[in-house]
């Protein structure tokens, strides 16, 4: 993992922590976390989906333009790092 | 996302999917006055039956009644509560026969007028800009009447609602019917992302904002106490900077419905949680002045000030 890729995971980190207003540091969420899992992962829901999809495309210019990507994008911080790498919208 | 409380409290032996079946074939098949004469003694035993629906119509009504007539004995607001309850209770038999009707093969035409009233045309407006709103009704008269008016007059409907225990089957009848579109919001976050979608391509979503079925809610005074109202629908428009118009769908006699339109509640602000908090404070208050003119259609069965 060079020093942009991890510079780009605590972004995304941190915006996840700042969306879903948890009560963790950013350092502490694991990229393959399950975002929406209650048992496994954050437990994330609909609400936050919001925030996500809106954050995302403030934050880093990118849209996530439905569901069916949504669902793809939205699983993990793996997942979005993916989808931002993709979109060549890093910076 | 329902987090129990008050789905469990909404559980009721007429809320089943064979009595709602039933109940509808009835009203589809027979004559309207066997129905609505069926639908009345359904209705007297349901309210015999109903210990715990009658006790949070009761309380719900006690509390505005003690806000809207402080001056009232007591021994006189217990008699007015006890024949407000009554009436609510077949009210809602009238809803659901109206309910099936509209679910049903009856031509609406001829049997049920809608008329318009309050502010349509900041709503046309809103739709000119290609960015759809949120219509946020509640509890009160008829809501599915509502956007059975509103799709019928044109006006592209996304109905956005959880499943229920029985209710959902009608839903989806009344809703093919009018061209209504819907999206459940218990099952898959992602489905927010049609919600979205479908704000940005100039649909209005209709919703019930007047019970917090999950933990998202926000007390704000609404009769001068506050009571948990969700906060999906104020994000919602925050984020996706659409106006929420609070309306109501309320009937003067059977079958006649009166569709209103209140003035759009914009959810702007720089502290986005405060500007929240502000828009369903206000929204509370508009549902608040619509409950206290239309008590007899408040078909809140779960207290609104505490939680089952």
């Amino acid at each position: 993992m060079d020093s942009s890729d991890a510079d780009l995971r605590t972004r995304v980190k941190t915006m996840i922590v700042q969306c879903a207003r948890l009560k963790i540091q950013p350092a502490e969420l694991k990229d393959d976390w399950p975002l929406f899992d209650k048992e496994k992962g954050l437990g994330l829901d609909s609400i936050d989906v919001l925030e996500l999809v809106v954050n995302v495309e403030k934050t880093f210019g990118v849209q996530i333009p439905d569901r069916e990507t949504g669902q793809k994008v939205l699983q993990s911080v793996n997942t979005i790092v993916e989808h931002l790498k993709a979109s060549g919208k890093t910076s | 996302m329902k987090d129990g409380a008050l789905w469990e409290h909404s559980r009721h032996w007429l809320n089943l999917r064979p009595v709602y079946a039933f109940g509808e074939w009835v009203l589809d098949s027979m004559p309207l006055f066997i129905g609505y004469g069926l639908t009345w003694g359904v209705t007297e035993v349901a309210y015999h039956a109903s210990p715990n629906q009658r006790a949070g119509i009761e309380a719900n009504v006690r509390h505005v009644l003690r806000t809207l007539e402080p001056s009232m004995s007591e021994e006189e607001r217990e008699r007015k509560i006890r024949g407000l309850v009554y009436r609510i209770f077949h009210n809602r038999g009238v809803w659901f026969a109206d309910l099936s009707l509209l679910a049903g093969r009856r031509q609406v035409s001829g049997l049920f007028s809608f008329d318009r009233s309050g502010n349509w045309k900041a709503l046309e407006r809103q739709l000119a800009t290609g960015k759809g709103a949120i219509v946020a009704s509640a509890h009160l008269g008829n809501w599915h009447g509502g956007g059975f008016a509103m799709a019928l007059s044109g006006v592209p409907v996304r109905v956005v609602m959880y499943r229920n225990h029985a209710g959902d089957v009608m839903d989806r009848k009344v809703a093919q019917r009018a061209k209504v579109k819907q999206t459940y919001i218990d099952s898959d976050p992602m489905a927010m992302m049609e919600i979205m979608k479908a704000l940005n391509s100039g649909e209005v979503l209709a919703m019930l904002v007047d019970k917090p079925w999950d933990s998202r809610s926000v007390s704000v005074p609404f009769f001068g106490r506050p009571a948990p109202f969700p906060m999906g629908p104020v994000r919602l428009a925050r984020l996706a900077g659409v106006p929420i118009f609070p309306a109501f769908c309320v009937w003067k006699r059977p079958r006649e419905y009166v569709a209103i339109l209140c003035d759009p509640i914009e959810v702007r602000g720089a502290d986005g949680e405060e500007a929240e908090r502000s828009a369903l404070a206000a929204l509370a208050k508009v549902i608040e002045t619509q409950v206290a003119a239309n008590l007899p259609v408040w078909f809140n069965f779960t207290p609104a000030w505490s939680p089952p």
